[in-house]
């Protein structure tokens, strides 16, 4: 009787039902994992509502007020008003060299920063996928040829390629998307083709051609499906190297521009007032470096979980797991 | 192995010809270099000067004849010599490269000490070391070497004053303190990716059934450990450290910016501010060589590392 009482109510309460699902669990019994996801999701959700999070205009210049230290205030000019009204200001994380308010530009230049990463690893992972597919389904001379250019990309240091694909086209942000896109399909496309060339002999496959299933279907219906773990794990551990290459880019000067400013950017106009204001070069480092940690973090746990060897690892509580480790070494 | 090697060569040339069709195709190479509102009879003299006037199959035939030939790295006739520095762009990149190959050993050399924490943390998967250490090194694999740098001159060069800011001098002994701070920011990231591969090829083979027989057979664990599995644990490091050189280029011609070490990406980002042809293309040539090197030297560690890989065939 007790056993059926709480199966009512595990059904009648679909949140209890969701937080005892497997997954959910293993990703709340990891303070890691659980801290990161955390993180990402509030810097997403920042830089999504920018304009209603950001306590000030991260355009406006109040030069009596430059490099205002963190947690200090300052009068500032509103100059909405005519004469300008005095506006007294709280300065959570200071102010820059041209007085303007630091968080409001951290949260604003995670918008191009994420914007970035995110999509120059959509638009990598979709030309990856569909050269994978045409290579690992056709197989024969398409196959070699497309695996010898991957060959050649992977010999290529990224960094290397943006500066001259940049030097060539110029710079701009989708220029910059542009280069990730050249720069990083190969990891997909190489993922991709292992998946399909393993999954083309399998009897679902076969089973599809049987009926006078075409290519198109069979590959979209049957082996694509298959293919979305492995390549969002790819994709997960792919979006920190690529906030970070963009930050060394917009440091060189060959990424965003301004008046747009990315992570990178704030840290390379901050350069030459590191001994007077230091939170102009140490916060945007932070702010870039929690992000790429947080996505490297979060995509080990993905690989990990999607692992059936690793899985069970994960899965366990702590205490449980470190037994079994000892046992298992 | 003369198979793979001519692998190796092919892929060179798939890459210089990339270069060739971007500079070539994709850009005017001779707008590259002069002002926006140049005359045309500039523009026409300089093509003619450089060779730029003939139809583009020769211009590709010329630059892959220079190159195989007498490696003299031209883009076409009268067009090796660098724009800005008036000398042969090969003496330059050849002269540079050894600073950026002292670094970059100098860095990895501290970053081996990676592969004994993977060992440690390896012991006991998801044990309180393996997740310090797991958490450490994408804690050092996630932070950008610009700031890395830049916070390391901060604290120890100016308050500390201990070691200077940035400068060269020379490879000889007088020249070392100038090299600490670069290689201290470019080891971190090489030591945390060496410390994770180790850590997942250690765990992989310790799952093998080799392992069990060790162990049934009454072999010490420390025994299995370095004897038997990191031996065979060796194939998948080294490939992956050969993946990783590409990677290490990148943060090797920040460091050498920010610290004015006067190596090959030093000599590359100058090359492209001043829209000096040659000596990019020269550069990009001895970067793509060494990365492809570095991959042959890893392919013949194969052979020595698992007798059953060869490349006879």
């Amino acid at each position: 009787m007790a056993n059926e009482t709480t199966e009512i109510k595990r059904f009648m309460n679909p949140v209890t039902a969701f937080w005892r699902r497997p997954l959910v669990q293993a990703f709340i019994s990891d303070p890691v994992t659980l801290i990161s996801g955390v993180f990402l999701a509030l810097i997403f959700l920042a830089a999504l509502f920018a304009p209603f999070v950001s306590p000030h205009d991260p355009t406006d210049r109040q030069l009596p007020l430059r490099h205002v230290e963190p947690f200090s205030s300052g009068v500032a000019a509103d100059r909405s008003e005519s004469p300008p009204a005095e506006d007294n200001r709280f300065y959570i994380l200071g102010t820059d060299h041209l007085g303007r308010d630091m968080l409001s530009r951290l949260i604003f230049g995670g918008r191009i920063s994420l914007g970035v990463g995110v999509l120059g690893v959509l638009v990598s992972g979709f030309l990856g996928l569909g050269l994978g597919l045409l290579s690992g389904y056709y197989r024969g001379l398409t196959d070699d040829v497309i695996m010898r250019i991957v060959d050649v990309f992977m010999s290529v240091p990224l960094l290397l390629l943006a500066l001259i694909v940049l030097f060539i086209l110029g710079t701009g942000f989708w220029n910059i998307i542009l280069v990730f896109a050249i720069g990083r399909w190969m990891l997909y496309a190489r993922v991709t083709r292992g998946v399909v060339l393993a999954l083309r002999e399998q009897p679902f496959v076969e089973a599809a051609k049987a009926i006078g299933a075409k290519d198109g279907r069979i590959l979209i219906r049957h082996v694509l499906p298959n293919l979305i773990t492995p390549l969002m794990t790819v994709a997960a551990l792919d979006v920190p190297r690529i906030i970070l290459t963009e930050a060394t880019l917009s440091f060189l000067g060959f990424g965003i521009q301004p008046p747009d400013s990315s992570w990178g950017t704030m840290l390379s106009s901050g350069r030459p007032y590191i001994t007077t204001a230091w939170w102009v070069v140490v916060l945007p480092g932070v702010a870039i470096f929690l992000t790429a940690l947080s996505f490297n973090l979060f995509g080990v746990w993905l690989r990990a979980i999607s692992d059936p060897l690793q899985r069970w690892r994960w899965m366990r509580t702590t205490k449980e797991a470190r037994e079994a480790g000892v046992r298992g070494a | 192995m003369v198979r793979r090697a001519g692998h190796s060569v092919l892929v060179l040339l798939g890459l210089m010809a990339l270069l060739f069709f971007a500079i070539n195709v994709l850009g005017n190479p001779i707008r590259l270099l002069v002002d926006q509102d140049a005359p045309p009879e500039t523009i026409a003299a300089l093509e003619e000067k450089y060779g730029f006037d003939r139809p583009i199959h020769v211009r590709l035939a010329d630059y892959f004849a220079s190159l195989l030939t007498v490696c003299q790295l031209r883009c076409s006739p009268d067009f090796d010599k660098s724009v800005k520095y008036k000398v042969s762009a090969r003496e330059l990149v050849i002269d540079r490269l050894p600073n950026t190959a002292v670094l970059a050993l100098a860095a990895w050399g501290i970053g081996m000490l990676g592969i004994p924490l993977g060992m440690l943390a390896a012991r006991h998967p998801r044990g309180l070391f393996d997740r310090v250490v797991n958490v450490l090194t994408f804690a050092v694999v996630s932070v950008p070497e610009f700031w890395l740098a830049l916070m390391l001159i901060l604290l120890i060069s100016v308050q500390w004053g201990v070691l200077p800011t940035s400068g060269f001098d020379g490879l000889g002994p007088g020249g070392w303190k100038f090299m600490v701070l670069p290689a201290l920011t470019l080891a971190p990231r090489v030591m945390g990716r060496f410390a994770q591969i180790t850590r997942a090829a250690m765990i992989d083979e310790l799952s093998k059934d080799y392992v069990s027989t060790a162990r049934a057979k009454g072999l010490g664990e420390s025994t299995i450990l370095y004897t038997h599995v990191l031996k065979n644990a060796a194939i998948s490091i080294v490939t992956l450290m050969g993946d990783e050189l590409a990677g290490f280029m990148n943060g090797s011609v920040v460091v050498e910016i920010i610290f004015a070490w006067p190596g090959l990406g030093l000599l590359l980002i100058g090359a492209i501010n001043g829209r000096d042809l040659p000596v990019i293309t020269a550069s990009v040539f001895v970067i793509a060589l060494m990365v492809m090197f570095v991959n042959l030297i890893v392919d013949f560690l194969y052979t020595w590392l698992d007798p059953r890989i060869s490349y006879a065939n």
